[in-house]
């Protein structure tokens, strides 16, 4: 399986974090938009021969880090722990040489080397007083309400507050996308969506991006051998894998409906859990479809509100350890 | 678009500066973190300033100074002293923003003692690079106005006095546009991004002056009283050539069908409903004096203002179904009557009574306008839509 591979520009700012499953919504809705909810539920009806994905969004160059157990913190291990655990993504480089025999212990050296470099960044920061650039930053926005008939704001200024994440200008994200039963129409659609707007406050203009294709040609998808993957977004716990020797971090997902539906009565999902993105599973053979399962009748009001949860598997090898 | 999608609607949204237009971020920027320059303000990082001062003993006793006085409340006294003081500090390494001044501002802040207390308000940016835009926000609540305006005009006005003027005003917006429910609201289908400047402005700190003119009864047209002081600069975008000036995009999505899906809109809104309401809306709030050629309305105004509001009722007055003014931002323009004060009025002409002051035959006269130093009313935009 060898998913098209896209960057993804922000060009305004975001509400609603950048998620796979949450993207692969808006990919139904626009094509919804523009066929018809009819044309919508006959293509679901096929969805299991072909299941779509979408990856998250990671920063340019990196990916997920795997989500192992690491072994028992000692030393630097245990004097880095803080940073440990705020470390989220990895080189491609680095998971180039993890993935051809992936182990805790490899893991963590790479994982204590991040910190070490991190916060000696910090600490010269602090003692040069230089800013950070940051690729990201999530910034409290003030609004006002108007009182539209004096077409002013009330007597407590009718002030409230949006938290939405800014990107840096020219930061630029990227992921995967497997278009399966959407075909050559999925890319089209991506770009729509990002055209009209992601998310929460997309009315008002949060949430547009623009896409590119990214033809790099990177074999990260191609591991003869592999009795293993990485998922690179949330997913549903999938079938085949061999449950007692992988790893993964749960998820609770108060999911929201999107579309039309987004501003009706009761616009929740059911509560479910979910596989986070990063979770490694031990598989042979390598899954030829994206992983994961769809959950059906998971809105409170309309039995046909379904929940995609397939993933896009990146392949490893495990350590003979693990 | 080659395959024009079925339920999405959208037009390119073009706007020209009709004059200064003011959109603030609501956090000011504070006075002591900010150096006056010549013709610009600069503001800058105090924080990392101080930080990278050499260490030696006169930039010592400079930081120890500014700490200590800035750890104190700053009276006009000592104003003057910390603005010296800042101006010692290293801080071109470190300016953030530089903003350009109207001479006004320039002379008001050249010589205050008060420079704590001026209020400095910048244009919304985005954070990361400084760039200056107008929120889609902004738009979708003006335009959204001037349907409620328009719509709310056909529903007698019947004042509940015991009811708050919130209240009120929520009632008649669901009212006129005939929702209950978020679903149902007909707004829930337009979506309006942001709108992005163009190379052809520039942005100036203003200072504002408040024309307060208040008629009396039987006494004829107001006339303009001394200006009032307003300790507040804003960042207002004005031309720098001939427009269109900003650009954005407008979308309506359709519901995919109408089927079992979420609750109906009863009323909804159209691209010919939606410039036509701006329209009306922008010619009911605006002077009302010149369109019937009240003119002595005009005098005791400066030039400037007087040049500014006929250039605008000229555009009122030229009618095009894709095309519109609207009043964006702060700083009431020359708005006369709100939606409000028009249902007072049409209340008080139902039951036969004057309405004192606000009633003289159907004139709309303007009594308070908050001019930007140059005596231009803020706000004022033409719109056009292309469908795309």
């Amino acid at each position: 399986m060898h998913p098209l591979h896209f960057a993804l520009t922000p060009t305004s700012p975001v509400v609603t974090p950048l998620r796979g499953d949450t993207l692969l919504g808006h990919l139904c809705w626009m094509f919804a938009y523009q066929r018809g909810e009819e044309a919508l539920l006959r293509l679901l009806a096929n969805l299991t021969d072909d299941p779509p994905a979408i990856s998250d969004l990671f920063p340019e160059g990196k990916l997920p880090r795997p989500q192992m157990p690491l072994p028992h913190s000692d030393g630097d291990a245990k004097e880095y722990r803080k940073e440990i655990k705020s470390i989220r993504f990895i080189g491609f480089d680095e998971w180039v040489r993890l993935r051809m025999e992936l182990r805790g212990e490899e893991v963590l050296g790479l994982l204590v080397k991040a910190a070490k470099a991190r916060r000696a960044k910090r600490l010269a920061d602090m003692l040069t007083g230089s800013r950070q650039e940051k690729p990201s930053e999530d910034l409290s926005e003030l609004h006002s309400t108007i009182n539209r008939l004096t077409g002013t704001t009330g007597d407590a200024g009718g002030l409230y507050a949006r938290v939405r994440t800014h990107y840096a200008p020219g930061v630029r994200l990227h992921a995967y996308l497997h278009p399966g039963i959407f075909g050559e129409e999925a890319f089209d659609l991506l770009e729509k969506v990002g055209g009209n707007g992601y998310g929460a406050d997309a009315s008002t203009g949060c949430g547009t991006f623009e896409i590119e294709r990214i033809e790099d040609g990177d074999d990260l998808f191609d591991l003869p051998g592999a009795d293993g993957w990485m998922s690179l977004s949330r997913h549903l716990p999938p079938a085949g894998v061999d449950l007692d020797r992988s790893c993964w971090r749960i998820e609770t997902h108060y999911g929201r409906l999107g579309g039309s539906f987004a501003s009706s009565g009761n616009p929740f999902k059911k509560p479910l859990l979910l596989i986070d993105c990063g979770s490694v599973w031990r598989q042979r053979p390598f899954p030829t479809a994206p992983p994961g399962a769809h959950l059906p009748n998971v809105g409170f009001r309309d039995e046909l509100i379904r929940h995609l949860g397939y993933t896009i598997p990146m392949p490893f090898k495990w350590g003979n350890s693990q | 678009m080659s395959d024009s999608p079925k339920f999405l609607q959208s037009w390119r949204v073009r706007g020209t500066l009709l004059g200064p237009l003011h959109i603030g971020t609501g956090e000011p920027l504070d006075p002591f973190r900010c150096v006056l320059d010549g013709d610009r303000l600069h503001e800058f990082d105090l924080t990392a300033a101080l930080a990278t001062a050499a260490l030696a003993a006169a930039d010592e006793v400079l930081r120890q100074c500014l700490f200590k006085r800035l750890s104190e409340p700053v009276d006009t006294n000592s104003a003057e002293e910390v603005r010296d003081l800042l101006t010692k500090t290293p801080w071109r390494s470190h300016i953030i923003r530089s903003y350009d001044l109207s001479a006004d501002a320039r002379q008001k802040l050249g010589r205050t003692r008060t420079w704590g207390t001026w209020e400095i308000q910048p244009f919304i940016h985005h954070p990361a690079d400084g760039k200056r835009y107008i929120p889609g926000s902004s738009l979708k609540g003006a335009l959204r106005t001037a349907v409620v305006s328009s719509r709310a005009a056909a529903i007698p006005p019947r004042f509940d006095r015991e009811k708050s003027l919130e209240k009120r005003a929520e009632e008649l917006e669901k009212q006129s546009l005939s929702y209950e429910l978020m679903g149902e609201d007909p707004f829930s289908e337009w979506f309006v991004g942001d709108l992005f400047f163009a190379g052809n402005v520039c942005s100036c700190l203003y200072t504002i002056n408040i024309l307060n003119l208040m008629a009396k009864e039987g006494t004829g047209p107001p006339r303009p009283n001394k200006p009032i002081e307003f300790p507040n600069l804003v960042e207002a975008i004005i031309p720098a050539g001939e427009g269109p000036h900003f650009e954005g995009r407008i979308t309506r999505r359709l519901k995919p069908h109408p089927g079992t899906g979420p609750p109906t809109i009863k009323r909804p809104v159209n691209i010919e409903e939606l410039v036509k309401s701006a329209a009306n809306h922008a010619d009911n709030a605006f002077g009302r004096a010149f369109a019937h050629d009240q003119r002595s309305y005009l005098d005791g105004l400066p030039d400037e203002t007087v040049e500014a509001l006929v250039t605008i009722d000229e555009e009122l007055k030229e009618r095009n179904p894709l095309s519109c003014i609207v009043r964006l931002g702060r700083f009431g323009g020359f708005l006369s009557k709100t939606i409000e004060k028009h249902r007072i009025l049409k209340e008080h002409t139902i039951r036969g009574r004057t309405a004192r002051r606000e009633l003289h035959g159907d004139e709309a006269k303007p009594n308070t306008r908050m001019l930007a130093d140059d005596g231009k009313p803020f706000g004022f935009v033409k719109l056009t839509f292309d469908e795309v």
